[in-house]
């Protein structure tokens, strides 16, 4: 019961902290990709004001829409909750720890995307058509990219649990670095492009047809299901840079409590770190035609594939 | 502390992946600088068992390989670019998509082939003889898919890094006189590529390698 | 061959892979006849029908009780012969003859290939009574015992619609009454596996390790064809017949791990792929049976089995629309549904045998299978969003959908059981797991008790409920918190099309949908697309654009037609043998006379 308690607990913090800084993690990107294009930029609080905003506003929804289309965010945000829930981020486990593994959180965005893909074609809009259908498309391979670097970097800890993983690799310390972990790095940072919708998979910014993915399936909501869906986008990302960090650069994760503020000084500059990357990313490259996306996430599986089999079989 | 052997293991995947990078590259310019970037990685290598292992001719390779590989070779080869009016290589044999799926699976098969083998005295890398195989089968594919000259000579050298990949794995480095030897050989090909480069682009406004079969008598 | 004229006595035996199907068995069967007497008033049968469909249910539950090989294929030929006439139902169709016939002549070649490898078997047991068999498996020639392995392979890889033996199975299935469909998809399918799983763990001594790797790599082709064939469908029957083939696939893979696993005696391994292969049989045949009802209920109500025809379904069949809802997320391996649950299992095992190989070439193949596994999960995804979407949500395309009417009371509480099964087999997965290892024992061979629960498998850890309570928790507190920043209203509106009013024209259509993935995949699935504009006379003014785009038969186009043409081309030389003269006739048989006389000597 204690037990229960504890991991009720912990969940709380862990799921409060990365809800808290997932608008700031946002804010902070536009904020250096501005400046890295000589421009002044938004503030970086303006994620936070525009969130109450949108879920203070009134919704206006479709007269076509269904029960499927006022479920969607709930679900859509349970999912990312979840999956907060299961990768480690200041401690070496993660609060459901022994819950779910690299495979359940993979299931979890995949539930994710199913159903805001659907809530996309609820409306009958074209443009939350063209979302959903690019949408499944482009996951159709990060999924497996995703899977596969998830097993590559777990192999060594005997399983597919992210907790044993994360906890392996603390334990091991430098000595857990291996080679083949450069591929399923290069894999991963392409996997986490595609996953949040950025260049030059996606563009955040833009609700242009040509080459929205993301943006198109939300095109129907407003007002406080829009905040609860775009709170949870944010959330997914941040979901996303924590296993990047858990997986591949575990300095200074906390295993006695009064480490923990080490750990979130670590993991805050682990942030801004991946924060700078994809806002260097974002504004060197432009955004991929968005059949040639796929040949990029294709080439990210088979690199992603390469790291396991270099780790399986030279081990 | 990482060992040495993990150091040159992740610089040899770094290689794998450089040439990977390479088989989707299609601009000859980038082509190019994928080989510098290769012969950093292969110099640093050389470097890492010079220092693990205190070996003086392993300095003397890292030296090699920096002057002739990242610098003498790309600067002819800069040089033959700028003179020509192509930057791209067009109309490959295989799509990009294609070649990059096979790339993948002949490393695989590289990683079937040798990834288990213990080499006797070899310095204790095991992703680097896996992964110079591979470099040897992806620089043939490269040789076998691309039309110009350029791009093919790209593969050759692709598949003497591998070799000499092996080379400075294997036996901690081949004696000093070979690796001159090997050198040597690369520099009159590129040489020797350059010109007919060039003169066929002067003769037939084209690199193709395929006009070549006009010569025939 | 020794007793009095053996097979004329039937004999049956009840163990636990017996005990296993008939459960599938019977439990799916059950829903489908409520289903059907509810269904009845749409679907007038000819006269027989239901008696022909209760002897399909018998046949299928003799093979899998069947004690000998006379017994087996009477069982066999039972079940292929009435499913025959069930998929003639409506046999004024041609579409419908055609399919069925496709369907017998592939049907009767497996069986003629299960007769060679049952013949073999009996020729070195001296017996056909199946215990013999396996008494006997040792004392089998190897090179024999691959011949049979391989011969029953294709046998009962027919029937169980493995790639590229999978033809029949996306014409029959569709044509066929909806709840038998059900069957033939659900559970028939299914018997394919259960002879596959008694030839190669039952009546044949572990074999060389390449056996388990066929079919790993025949099961991880079947997976990602099925699913991207069903992509690229919209005939919804037929697209459940595709994703049909494909969970047979992961079916097979479970199965390859514990046959690669017997040949290299890994007890644990065996255990966990051949459990999880059985769990999902389980699974599939309960989502699979779901989805098919669904499909013959939107079928009944729309009056037609094309996708692009449906929409708007969901504010007319409600329940019809929930069901199918569950059933999707459950095919798509969403969890806490029971497909999940399996496919968590099939990775583990393809995990565990990887991580268990002594060589490079055994543990690549694991993981390239993972590999595949992992882009079947989501395109199967992609597939169903499109199914549910296109069928469910947005406006009608059709007058015909716009009419239709909710499922009967029956047909509803056979899906909304077959619903409830799948939520339930997800998050009893432990017990169901350890229930199916207790009772294959005989299959599973020893194994730690500890192996088979879903929370203590080697490192990889799952708790399906507890996935499930925290999802439903924090959906609850994603409703429930936003309203402390105080009360919001929603104002109905029309959808933004631009500033026209939406008509169902401007919907994504099924096709438009698939329609990245066809491009992303052209290399396999072969799109071919025609466009022709038509112009008014005299004028460059478009009256108007025909589009059509389908995808090449790659099967029936390279392998069978041209396995029909060398038959055609054979049977043109033969028949110069059949010239119709009594002379030659009698020379030939003089000749086989002197022959018969010659090797008998």
């Amino acid at each position: 019961m204690n037990e229960t308690l504890a991991s009720v607990g912990l969940s709380f913090l862990q799921l409060s902290l990365l809800l808290a800084l997932a608008p700031g993690l946002n804010g902070l990107i536009k904020r250096m990709k501005a400046v890295l294009q000589g421009r002044k930029g938004p503030p970086l609080l303006q994620p936070y004001f525009d969130l109450v905003k949108l879920l203070r506003k009134d919704a206006v929804v479709s007269e076509h829409a269904t029960a499927i289309f006022r479920w969607a965010p709930a679900v859509y945000a349970a999912c990312f909750a979840t999956a907060a829930l299961l990768v480690p981020v200041l401690w070496s486990s993660a609060p459901l720890a022994g819950w779910g593994d690299a495979i359940a959180l993979v299931g979890l965005f995949a539930l994710a995307r199913f159903a805001l893909a659907l809530a996309g074609l609820d409306t009958g809009s074209s443009f939350g058509g063209m979302g959903s259908s690019r949408e499944v498309a482009v996951a159709a391979l990060a999924e497996p990219a995703l899977l596969l670097v998830l097993f590559a970097v777990a192999w060594r800890s005997g399983g597919t649990d992210l907790s044993s993983a994360s906890h392996y690799l603390v334990a091991q310390g430098v000595a857990a670095v291996a080679p083949s972990q450069l591929l399923a790095l290069a894999a991963m940072v392409v996997v986490v492009i595609a996953e949040t919708g950025r260049v030059p998979a996606d563009n955040p910014d833009t609700h242009l047809e040509l080459t929205m993915i993301h943006e198109g399936m939300l095109l129907e909501y407003s007002g406080r299901p829009l905040g609860l869906l775009v709170w949870a986008s944010l959330l997914k990302q941040i979901v996303l840079f924590s296993l990047v960090a858990a997986l591949f650069f575990p300095f200074g994760v906390a295993a006695t409590p009064s480490e923990i503020p080490v750990a979130l000084g670590a993991f805050l500059l682990k942030l801004v770190a991946f924060a700078f990357v994809m806002s260097l990313v974002e504004s060197s490259s432009a955004k991929l035609r968005i059949l040639r996306v796929p040949e990029l996430l294709g080439a990210a599986s088979a690199l992603a594939m390469l790291a396991l089999v270099a780790e399986v079989v030279v081990g | 502390m990482i060992g040495a052997a993990a150091v040159v293991d992740g610089f040899a995947i770094a290689l794998l992946a450089v040439a990977l990078f390479s088989v989707t590259m299609r601009g000859l310019v980038s082509g190019v600088w994928l080989l510098v970037v290769q012969s950093l990685l292969l110099a640093l290598v050389a470097a890492t068992i010079g220092v693990s292992s205190g070996a003086v001719h392993m300095w003397a390779a890292a030296g090699l390989t920096l002057a002739v590989r990242a610098f003498a070779v790309p600067a002819v080869l800069f040089r033959v670019l700028a003179a020509v009016a192509l930057k791209r290589e067009t109309r490959p044999l295989l799509s990009t998509r294609h070649a990059l799926i096979l790339a993948v699976g002949l490393a695989l098969v590289a990683y079937l082939a040798a990834g288990r083998l213990e080499l006797i005295d070899a310095f204790p890398a095991r992703q680097a003889l896996p992964v110079s195989l591979a470099l040897i089968f992806i620089g043939l594919l490269l040789m076998a898919t691309r039309r110009k000259a350029i791009s093919q000579l790209i593969g050759l050298i692709t598949i003497e890094n591998g070799i000499f990949l092996a080379g400075l794995i294997a036996t901690l480095g081949l004696p000093l006189f070979v690796e001159i030897g090997i050198f040597f050989d690369l520099l009159v090909a590129v040489g020797v590529t350059a010109v007919l480069t060039r003169r066929i682009n002067e003769q037939f406004d084209t690199m193709n390698t395929d006009e070549l079969r006009r010569l025939r008598g | 061959m020794e007793g009095p004229l053996p097979g004329l006595v039937l004999t049956w035996q009840l163990d636990g892979t017996s005990l296993f199907f008939a459960l599938v068995i019977l439990s799916i069967s059950a829903v489908t006849t409520v289903y059907a007497i509810g269904h009845a008033r749409h679907h007038h049968g000819f006269p027989g029908s239901s008696l022909l469909y209760l002897l399909f249910i018998l046949a299928m539950l003799a093979v899998v009780l069947a004690g000998d090989g006379f017994t087996f294929l009477l069982a066999w030929e039972t079940m292929s012969l009435t499913s025959f006439g069930l998929v003639l139902t409506d046999h004024r169709r041609e579409a419908v003859r055609e399919a069925a016939w496709a369907y017998l002549v592939m049907s009767h070649t497996a069986t003629a290939f299960i007769v060679a490898a049952f013949l073999l078997l009996a020729r070195t047991s001296g017996s056909l009574i199946f215990a013999d068999w396996t008494g006997h498996a040792s004392a089998l020639d190897p090179s024999v015992a691959s011949i049979i392995f391989m011969l029953g392979l294709i046998g009962f890889g027919t029937k169980a619609g493995m790639i590229p033996l999978h033809v029949w199975l996306p014409r029959a299935h569709p044509v066929a009454p909806s709840h038998v469909s059900a069957l033939m998809s659900g559970v028939m399918i299914k018997l394919g596996i259960y002879g596959l799983l008694r030839l190669s763990f039952d009546w044949l001594a572990p074999g060389p390790a390449w056996w388990g790797a066929l079919i790993l790599a025949l099961g991880a082709t079947s997976a990602v064809l099925g699913v991207l064939y069903a992509l690229m469908e919209h005939d919804l029957k037929r697209l459940l017949a595709y994703h049909s083939v494909e969970n047979i696939g992961i079916i097979l893979l479970g199965i390859g791990v514990a046959l690669v696993g017997r040949s290299l005696d890994l007890p644990v391994v065996i255990a966990v792929g051949l459990v999880a292969a059985l769990f999902h049989v389980v699974n599939h045949a309960t989502f699979k049976a779901l989805l098919f009802l669904g499909a013959g209920a939107i079928d009944a109500a729309v009056g037609t089995r094309d996708l692009e025809r449906y929409g708007g379904l969901l504010r007319r069949m409600p329940i019809t629309a929930l069901c199918f809802l569950v059933g999707s997320a459950a095919i798509s391996a969403l969890p806490p549904l029971n497909g999940f649950a399996s496919e968590w299992l099939t990775f583990q095992s393809l995990l565990a045998l990887g991580r268990a190989a002594e060589e490079p070439q055994t543990a690549l193949l694991p993981l390239l299978a993972g590999g595949a596994l992992a882009l079947t999960g989501a395109l199967a995804v992609a597939c169903f969003v499109k199914a549910f979407g296109v069928s469910f949500l947005a406006l009608p395309r059709d007058p015909h959908a716009a009419a239709a009417r909710e499922a009967g009371p029956l047909e509803l509480i056979a899906m909304g059981a077959l619903a409830l099964a799948c939520v339930a087999l997800g998050l009893g997965a432990v017990p169901v797991v350890s229930f199916i290892g207790r009772l294959v024992p005989s299959a599973a061979a020893p194994l730690p008790g500890s192996a088979l629960g879903l929370t203590s498998l080697g490192a990889g850890r799952l708790a399906v409920p507890g996935v499930a309570v925290a999802l439903v928790a924090l959906a609850a507190l994603a409703v429930f918190l936003p309203r402390l920043l105080g009360p919001v209203r929603s104002r109905v509106a029309e959808t933004w099309a631009c500033g026209i009013t939406l008509q169902p024209i401007h919907e994504y259509t099924a096709t438009a949908f698939a329609k990245p993935i066809r491009l992303m995949f052209r290399d396999i699935v072969r799109p071919v697309r025609d466009v022709g504009i038509v112009h008014r006379a005299g004028t460059r003014f478009v009256a108007s654009v025909h589009y059509r785009s389908h995808i090449a038969p790659v099967f029936e186009r390279y392998v069978y037609l041209a396995i029909k043409d060398r038959l055609v081309a054979v049977a043109h030389v033969v028949r110069h043998a059949q010239n119709g003269s009594l002379q030659t006739y009698l020379a030939y048989v003089f000749v086989a006379v002197l022959t018969a006389l010659l090797l008998a000597r």
